[in-house]
């Protein structure tokens, strides 16, 4: 301090160290600009300094608290660890750190008011020190630092950590899942890179890939990929491919060397990953799908044929019974002309009989004939408009006298299908010609209209006549089924017969709703599209 | 070499053993549950590179380190191995953090335990010698193994090759027990001075 | 001192022991004292003699102050058992409570184990 004294000889200082007023003051304002607390002991653990901070965060001014010891200041916190440092610290000159972790809130003060959401109280990280003096023996200091927003942080750290962790658990844990999924997927799943490399991601895969697998097989998938300009390309043999490229269907055969040729179906996606171009290559197996296929084609080709060989069988029968019936109706109805009331009362009923069965098995030959055409004179179909075909039907009837004025009633527009036009004609003329059959000549009536679904129009043709019991409603579409006597109602049995044709050729299908006396209502839902087969055989 | 008979090695054993008990007391209560602490061997090695420690050169290890100054003088060490560090510090905060190195807050809670364990055996040794000691505040390092003591700040220790008393300690938490070292690195002179200590403490008590 | 008694210092340091041995002699000094150092030991030893007082360690290598106070106790209702530890865990000293021992922290000094043996003394 003398040298200290002596460079500063002149002038004198106005603010002098050496005075102990001053330099107490100056300490105690200097202790009091920390962003500290600043705890000073006396030897005997009572309280010598308490700066401005510890004023303010504790709450408790400087001449409260002065010569008490801390457990008396602060008597509802147990202070363990601080007591027993700050006695080690004085007994035996030892220092101490106290972190918030091991001890939290080890002093009772305020946290700072953006923390008193989360906080009780500042977390605190302390230091003890002991400070030995020439005079008055070992004094212990306390030095305390807010670290509540280190504490917030290390809380947001952990968790953060906490849930990546559990992010990574979860993604490995999917993973395996699908993993799991992948190899026990039936479908062998390669995957294929632009550089040309394909590699069996499943069980099933490395079976056609692998080393007893299809050694044609990898050439094979290559040839299918999309420009894959790296390799040269060799095509694969011809037999290898079942399926024409560019219907969008691939099939292939593979040939294991195990001997088994298994037919596989193709299926190609894609995706981009680490800035690459890969292909998902799926190949089923479907050596179940085409015995069924072969089996179904064949079915289908023996059908055709007894279906063609029935038809011709009933052309060929209605075309060849017609000529001698002719001759047997001819010859009975110029009997009927010439000789009626010449003979007996008997010999004209017989004669009457005869005439009307000729006249009858003309007529059921006849539909038998139009019955057979349906399938073997189709015309190719073309739109029509209903409105205009139920024209020409009401035309026929009027022109045949066979219905009252304005017994046939259109609701609403009907459609445009696509069709035959002639048999459509002959379909809705035999539904409307069947309704009004079967309601009372005077006032039958028959009602037209249509609905619309997504996929089909519906065509209805409903009459207000004696209906059918619903036991009928399956069997009335079969050839000859009649559910009256023939002398209560006209026809061959074989109309409703023809309408089904037609339908089942338009792709379509016809149905009954009918109570006994209330009626019958008839429905033809012809599709929008028409099925291949249906086209197909139209051309 | 260090020479010490059978007793002074034992007494130096029981003083550090007492001190060790009165932490595992203090930290029991701090974390509020069980924590047994022992000293299973204490050794004394002329060079680090001879001690069980050096037996992992890059293993990296956490320590808590005080320097002492006083008859004898030099600086105590509390080592773990990184892993085990916080593995002693997690089961002590009974936090589960998945992350491998230490936060700040961790180190300073690590930091207090090295500091209350080395302040007890400093304070059992010089409280049954009756000599003063000295400590610094607790310092925390990370390093390699084999770069544990380089330019450490140990006076008194320059120029001369320091001696090692090494303590192998074990806590025995409620789920595992964790091993780690105390490291007493003196120089030659300071550990002759704690032996001649020894000595007349013995001696006195002893008549 | 009235009469002879005779204490059993249980303790794997032997300077614990001489420690002991010596503050009590010189406050009791024709106590007979005998030493072991472990718990195995001091099974042994008091098959042939019963002691007035016995001193034990907590902490020792195999079976524990804890452990060889209950067996002791076990066979010595009558006797002053106590348990000298540093470690003053709540646990270990309310288990020590349980079992009739008494309870010195370490480090034993003079004053410590006179002033227990004194206020035993007095109280039988």
């Amino acid at each position: 301090m003398t040298k200290l004294q002596s460079e500063k000889k002149s002038p004198s200082p106005s603010f002098d160290l050496n005075r102990d007023s001053d330099a107490a003051d100056l300490f105690a304002a200097l202790l009091d600009t920390a962003d500290t607390g600043l705890i000073a002991l006396a030897p005997d653990g009572t309280i010598c300094h308490w700066n401005q901070w510890m004023q303010s965060r504790s709450g408790k001014d400087a001449d409260q608290v002065m010569g008490k010891a801390l457990q008396d200041v602060f008597p509802d916190t147990k202070l363990g660890r601080v007591s027993l440092a700050i006695e080690d610290c004085l007994k035996f000159g030892m220092p101490a750190v106290i972190s918030p972790s091991l001890n939290q809130g080890a002093l009772p003060l305020r946290p700072l008011p953006q923390f008193a959401a989360s906080f009780d109280r500042m977390e605190q990280s302390i230091r003890v020190h002991p400070i030995k003096t020439k005079r008055n023996g070992t004094l212990c200091s306390l030095i305390i630092r807010d670290v509540t927003l280190a504490v917030q942080r290390d809380r947001l750290l952990r968790q953060q950590a906490a849930e990546l962790a559990d992010l990574v658990t979860q993604t490995k844990r999917s993973e395996g899942r699908t993993r799991a999924i992948l190899q026990n997927t039936v479908d062998a799943i390669l995957v294929a890179s632009d550089d040309g490399s394909i590699e069996p991601l499943n069980a099933r895969a490395q079976e056609l890939c692998g080393p007893t697998g299809d050694p044609e097989l990898r050439n094979i998938i290559r040839f299918l990929l999309p420009d894959s300009e790296h390799t040269p390309l060799t095509p694969p043999p011809p037999n290898r491919l079942l399926t024409d490229l560019g219907t969008g269907v691939i099939e292939v055969l593979a040939s294991t060397l195990s001997g088994r040729n298994v037919p596989l179906e193709v299926a190609i996606s894609h995706f981009s990953a680490d800035q690459r171009y890969h292909y998902i290559i799926t190949l089923r197996d479907i050596s179940q799908r085409k015995r069924h296929e072969k089996e179904i084609q064949r079915t289908m080709q023996e059908l055709e044929r007894s279906n063609a060989e029935l038809e011709q069988f009933a052309y060929a029968a209605s075309h060849d019974l017609q000529e001698p019936l002719r001759m047997v109706s001819s010859y009975t109805q110029l009997l009927a002309r010439r000789y009626e009331g010449q003979l007996d009362d008997t010999a004209d009923e017989f004669i009457h009989y005869a005439v009307d069965g000729t006249q009858r098995m003309q007529r059921m030959i006849d539909d038998l004939l139009t019955l057979s055409r349906v399938g073997r004179h189709g015309k190719p179909f073309n739109p029509v408009p209903l409105d205009s075909l139920f024209d020409a039907i009401v035309t026929n009837f009027k022109r045949a006298g066979s219905a009252p004025e304005g017994n046939i009633i259109r609701e609403g527009i009907l459609p445009t299908v696509m069709g035959d036009a002639s048999q459509l004609l002959l379909l809705f003329q035999n539904l409307v010609s069947n309704g009004l059959k079967y309601s009372d000549p005077t006032d039958g009536q028959v009602r037209i209209f249509a609905s619309e679904t997504p996929d089909s129009y519906r065509i209805f043709v409903a009459d207000n006549g004696i209906g059918i019991d619903p036991q009928y409603h399956e069997t009335i579409f079969e050839v000859f089924k009649r559910l009256h006597g023939y002398g209560d109602y006209a026809g061959t049995g074989i109309g409703l017969a023809i309408c089904k044709k037609i339908v089942d050729r338009h792709g379509g299908s016809i149905d009954v709703t009918s109570e006994p006396g209330e009626g019958s209502t008839f429905c033809v839902e012809l599709p929008k599209e028409l099925p291949i087969v249906a086209a197909g055989e139209s051309m | 070499m260090i020479e010490l008979t059978e007793l002074e090695h034992d007494t130096i054993s029981e003083l550090i053993n007492i001190g060790v008990g009165r932490a595992a007391s203090s930290l029991s209560e701090m974390v509020e549950q069980p924590v047994e602490l022992t000293v299973p061997a204490i050794s004394f090695v002329e060079r680090f590179s001879d001690s069980e420690l050096a037996n992992a050169p890059t293993e990296v290890v956490s320590a808590v380190s005080q320097s002492f100054h006083g008859p004898f003088t030099g600086e105590a060490m509390l080592v773990f191995p990184e892993v085990r560090s916080l593995e002693l510090v997690r089961s002590l905060l009974k936090v589960d953090v998945p992350l491998d190195t230490l936060t700040d807050l961790e180190q300073e809670a690590l930091m207090e335990v090295g500091n209350i364990i080395l302040n007890a055996c400093l304070g059992s040794i010089s409280n049954v010698l009756g000599e003063p000691i000295n400590c610094s505040m607790p310092t925390f390092r990370k390093r390699e193994t084999r770069a544990l003591l380089d330019d450490d700040e140990t006076e008194g220790s320059e120029g001369t090759n320091p001696v090692l008393m090494i303590l192998h300690v074990q806590f025995m938490l409620r789920q595992n027990d964790i091993d780690g070292y105390v490291l007493f690195v003196m120089d030659l002179e300071s550990i002759q001075m704690l032996r001649e200590l020894v000595r007349r403490f013995l001696a006195n008590s002893l008549e | 001192m009235p009469n002879t008694k005779s204490v059993l210092l249980v303790d794997d340091s032997k300077f614990a022991r001489l420690l002991v041995k010596a503050f009590i002699s010189s406050n009791f000094a024709d106590w007979q004292i005998d030493e072991a150092e472990d718990a195995n030991k001091a099974l042994e030893m008091v098959e042939a003699k019963t002691y007035d007082y016995m001193l034990v360690d907590f902490n020792m290598p195999g079976m524990d102050g804890l452990e060889l106070g209950e067996k002791l106790r076990g066979r010595f209702p009558e006797a002053v058992i106590a348990l000298l530890t540093a470690n003053i865990q709540q646990e270990i000293q309310n288990k020590a409570e349980r079992l009739g021992l008494d309870f010195i922290p370490k480090p034993p000094t003079e004053d410590k184990i006179r002033d227990y043996i004194a206020s035993r003394e007095a109280t039988r």
